[in-house]
């Protein structure tokens, strides 16, 4: 499926327009270049690889399957009557891309303080654990020699556990904190060799860091792109399969291209049974034409700033979660510490004499 | 200088100070802010509309863009985008302020507690187990020893605190933390929207950066990533989607510095607040009944 698609051939699927647009990209290059001055971050980088694929002087294929270059170069290929200058439609494309944008707002900014709280908590224990666990551990040891009870019955489980995550801490604090640090650079170094050789520009981090909907919306753009220079709908699902972020949206895609050579586009069939994707369901199966390229746009729209309101509001029940969490901690500790000290209060009392 | 223009310029500017608009004509090359314009001195302009020597040069500046392009509310922008900046860097300072001042007030809180309430009792029933024939030993746990090393710790680190903030720590550590990126991206962003209009309204490129780059006081920096990315061009339409781009990017990092920095503040002060105060707490408790048990013992 994925060879026939490679054997497109350019001036099939947009005629002339391709030749024109190809004698034009060192221009827009240099215009890309120039004026990524005025990109930041992400953006900058994503304009950057642009620039890099134009250089090599891409086959059509490659940019059709490249959302980002398809973007930029999407003025240019569109335009069917007058010549718009490079510079404007480049312009026109990088407010495409930066407006496609769903990494930006991603899912990571609602883990980066629940961490941090980890990571103070987690060196707030190895402290106490070395300071204050093993002195709580002696007296109840000394306690127990005077066969008042045996350790493990005097202490309530929450005191046992404390304490014996407080021994496991004291003894592999150093063995978890190198783990942690190895998997992050793993991580990092693993996500950025997939940014370079997976064909979607993403590594498996950012796969991850992407919602459903977020990717849905990058895929139904970049299936608008596709449909608007006039490449079949059979074949845009294709080459939308080969990029879009998230695996079983790959497998999905590639699927729907299979199942309409089968059978037919525009058969009126369902490509997404969940209801949560009834608006892109009914987009897809309205007739090709500039009408059902709005409709995908609209519904890429719509998704991307439904991902945006509910990362929001997950956003909003952070803090109100880890307020709750710390209340919980709190209680533990008062069930596991302060319990128990009142109890040995009241033995040692007994054994001096001063309970009664 | 026609003066019905200049007076029309003049009130439009009194009228956007006097309804809360923050405007400077500072012209030094500089993120702070300079020369905030206050009702008095446009009054004392609009009495001699004619002389416009008396003018700084950034007003003038302001004043041809808006007789060129005719729209007011780009210089409103131009004229205030350094003031906001630095507006929005002292307000996120006075949020992660207030927050720490809430942690302070509950530590000397807590601290009070512990030296008036718990402390003594302890202390009373140290000397109550000392004259009991059964503890042969009760090991002395003055706090003085070492509360006074502790205090003399807490005047050092309140002393550095204090000339830290004397010398603008808090400011230069937003501005490393990203709010330099945030004036330079909203200043841009204000000088690419000025240049579209002005470019459009008939003046050539290179016209519309020097006025429009002079009109937001540009750094020198952003004056040359301008010129260097619209020199070859002679096009400015679609210039305001980089503004966009800009702006929002600016946005996007001025959120999150709101949110992480009085968070991340807040959660490290915190944590060690609370190591801090655990054991102050707990260690004299537990000591107390590991030797007292120690002594029973014996």
């Amino acid at each position: 499926m994925t060879d026939e698609a490679e054997k497109l051939d350019a001036s099939e699927v947009l005629s002339g327009r391709w030749n024109a647009v190809q004698t034009q990209f060192d221009d827009v290059a240099d215009c890309l270049r120039r004026e990524s001055e005025f990109a930041t971050g992400r953006l900058k980088l994503r304009i950057v690889r642009v620039v890099e694929l134009l250089k090599t002087q891409p086959r059509c294929d490659e940019v059709l399957a490249n959302r980002d270059a398809l973007e930029i170069l999407l003025p240019l290929l569109n335009n069917r009557s007058d010549s718009p200058s490079v510079v404007s439609s480049v312009r026109k494309g990088v407010q495409g891309i930066a407006a496609n944008d769903v990494y930006r707002r991603n899912w990571l900014q609602l883990f980066w303080y629940p961490a941090l709280v980890t990571i103070v908590a987690f060196f707030v224990s190895v402290l106490l654990s070395f300071t204050l666990a093993p002195q709580f551990e002696a007296t109840v040891l000394e306690f127990t020699k005077f066969g008042v009870e045996p350790q493990s019955r005097l202490l309530p489980l929450a005191t046992r556990i404390t304490l014996g995550a407080a021994g496991f801490l004291r003894a592999m604090w150093i063995p978890i904190s190198l783990f942690v640090c190895v998997a992050v650079v793993v991580v990092w170094w693993f996500n950025k060799r997939g940014r370079i050789h997976n064909r979607s520009g993403l590594g498996w981090w950012d796969d991850q860091n992407i919602s459903v909907r977020g990717a849905v919306a990058v895929w139904a753009n970049h299936l608008a792109s596709l449909l608007q220079v006039g490449v079949g709908q059979t074949e845009a699902f294709d080459i939308a399969s080969r990029e879009a972020p998230k695996m079983a949206l790959r497998k999905l895609s590639a699927a729907m291209a299979g199942r309409d050579r089968i059978i037919g586009d525009n058969q009126a069939t369902s490509y997404f049974p969940l209801r949560k994707y009834a608006m892109l369901d009914h987009a897809l199966q309205q007739v090709a034409g500039p009408a059902k390229v709005a409709s995908l746009q609209e519904v890429a729209r719509y998704y991307r700033d439904r991902d945006r309101y509910v990362s929001t509001w997950w956003m909003s029940w952070v803090s109100t979660g880890l307020l709750w969490l710390v209340g919980l901690m709190v209680l533990w500790y008062f069930f596991a510490l302060f319990l128990p000290l009142r109890q040995l209060i009241g033995i040692l009392s007994g054994l001096t004499g001063f309970a009664n | 200088m026609k003066t019905t223009d200049a007076e029309k310029f003049l009130s439009n500017i009194k009228a956007a100070v006097m309804v809360g608009q923050l405007l400077e004509t500072g012209a030094v090359d500089s993120f702070v802010p300079q020369r905030r314009l206050t009702v008095q001195e446009i009054d004392r302009l609009l009495a001699n509309p004619d002389q416009g020597d008396s003018w700084s040069p950034r007003l003038k500046t302001a004043f041809q863009f808006a007789t060129q392009t005719d729209s007011m509310g780009i210089v409103f922008d131009g004229l205030s985008v350094r003031l906001k900046s630095h507006r929005w860097r002292t307000a996120v300072l006075r949020r992660t302020g207030w927050y720490l001042l809430l942690l302070i007030v509950t530590m000397v809180l807590g601290l009070a507690f512990f030296f008036y309430y718990s402390n003594p009792l302890f202390e009373n029933l140290r000397s109550d187990l000392q004259l009991m024939s059964t503890a042969q030993y009760v090991p002395q746990t003055d706090p003085v020893a070492w509360l006074i090393p502790a205090m003399v710790g807490a005047i050092v680190v309140a002393v550095i605190a204090l000339i830290w903030i004397l010398i603008g720590g808090p400011q230069r550590t937003v501005w490393l933390l990203g709010g330099r990126a945030i004036a330079r991206w909203r200043e841009t962003s204000v000088a690419l929207n000025a240049i579209e209009q002005s470019h459009q309204s008939g003046m050539t490129m290179e016209e519309s950066i020097n006025l429009s780059c002079d009109l937001v006081a540009a750094s020198s920096a952003t004056r040359g990533r301008i010129e260097k990315a619209l020199s070859g061009s002679n096009e400015s339409s679609g210039i305001t989607a980089w503004a966009d781009s800009m702006a929002t990017a600016a946005i996007d990092r001025m959120t999150k510095i709101e949110l992480w920095l009085p968070l991340a503040t807040t959660t490290l002060m915190g944590g060690a607040l609370a190591t801090i105060y655990c054991l102050l707490i707990y260690k004299p408790i537990i000591s107390m009944l590991c030797e007292l048990a120690s002594a029973v013992e014996g």
